[in-house]
């Protein structure tokens, strides 16, 4: 409405059509918005800071890329060894995989948590 | 300029390569003898085999890349076609892996498993470490280390099979 935008932008070259009473010169920021500017930029950090956690499962993919590369080629150079490289690589894959869970675990503590 | 070079290096090294012709479906023609007996000789029925070397155990399959390797005393396992896995003691010797997939296995000493002793493999063992913790010189104290190291790895190989 015409007098919503004047109350808004409070230039001096508009002319009010409608003038409001002065009680409520106070509240001409909180018009448009429903909530407060400040629970809105909690939401925004939340979402930046769950972003740049999750950029650290990264290594977990680098790591369990590696420990299976390294069986490939241990298996390769002795067969007979399959069941037991297996399992350490198995391992290996778990432990590694732990460490992205606790990169992911973080992310969703600030989403909801923090 | 800089990047002809390698360009040129790698025509070299196709026109080499061609010259070396290796067809990728040979089966593996095994040799594993002693000066004592021979145990195969040019067999074509084996599929892999496992040797124990200086520089980690490894499976020797067809087609393996071309390898030179000393033996350590271990066990060599055996995989043949129909599925027989037969285990041999060696005490050393080397192993030889042909570009055309021939292996030779040529040992010092090559015994079956089965027909090691665990009683006098262990009384074998307490010699070598008496003479181990008695011996002067360097050379009979690394002659006697080689006998300790060869009586363990039979006491192993007879209870683990490793």
């Amino acid at each position: 409405s015409c007098a919503t935008r004047t109350l808004l932008f409070n230039k001096a070259s508009f002319k009010p059509i409608v003038t409001l009473p002065a009680a409520l010169n106070k509240i001409q920021s909180a018009s448009i918005q429903t909530s407060t500017v400040r629970s809105d930029i909690d939401s925004a950090a939340k979402y930046i800071g769950a972003g740049a956690a999750t950029v650290g499962v990264a290594g977990a993919g680098a790591g369990i890329g590696t420990v299976f590369g390294s069986l490939v080629i241990g298996y390769a150079r002795n067969p007979g060894l399959k069941q037991q490289l297996f399992s350490y690589a198995i391992l290996g894959f778990a432990l590694s995989e732990a460490m992205g869970l606790f990169c992911l675990m973080m992310a969703f503590m600030l989403l909801f948590a923090f | 300029m800089s990047f002809i070079r390698p360009l040129l290096t790698i025509k070299n090294a196709q026109s080499q390569f061609r010259l070396i012709s290796r067809s990728m479906a040979t089966e593996m023609s095994f040799t594993f003898a002693s000066p004592a007996q021979v145990i195969y000789n040019q067999a074509r029925n084996v599929k892999q085999v496992d040797v124990p070397s200086l520089s980690g155990s490894f499976g020797i399959l067809a087609n393996h890349v071309p390898t030179l390797a000393v033996l350590k005393p271990g066990i060599v396992t055996v995989t043949e076609t129909e599925g027989a896995v037969k285990k041999f003691f060696v005490s050393s010797g080397s192993v030889a892996v042909n570009a055309d997939s021939s292996v030779q296995v040529l040992a010092e000493e090559a015994f079956p498993v089965e027909q090691l002793d665990l009683k006098a493999a262990q009384e074998q063992l307490a010699e070598a470490q008496a003479s181990l913790s008695s011996a002067s010189s360097d050379v009979a104290k690394a002659e006697a280390q080689v006998a300790v190291e060869t009586a363990e790895a039979v006491v192993r190989a007879i209870q683990t099979g490793v």
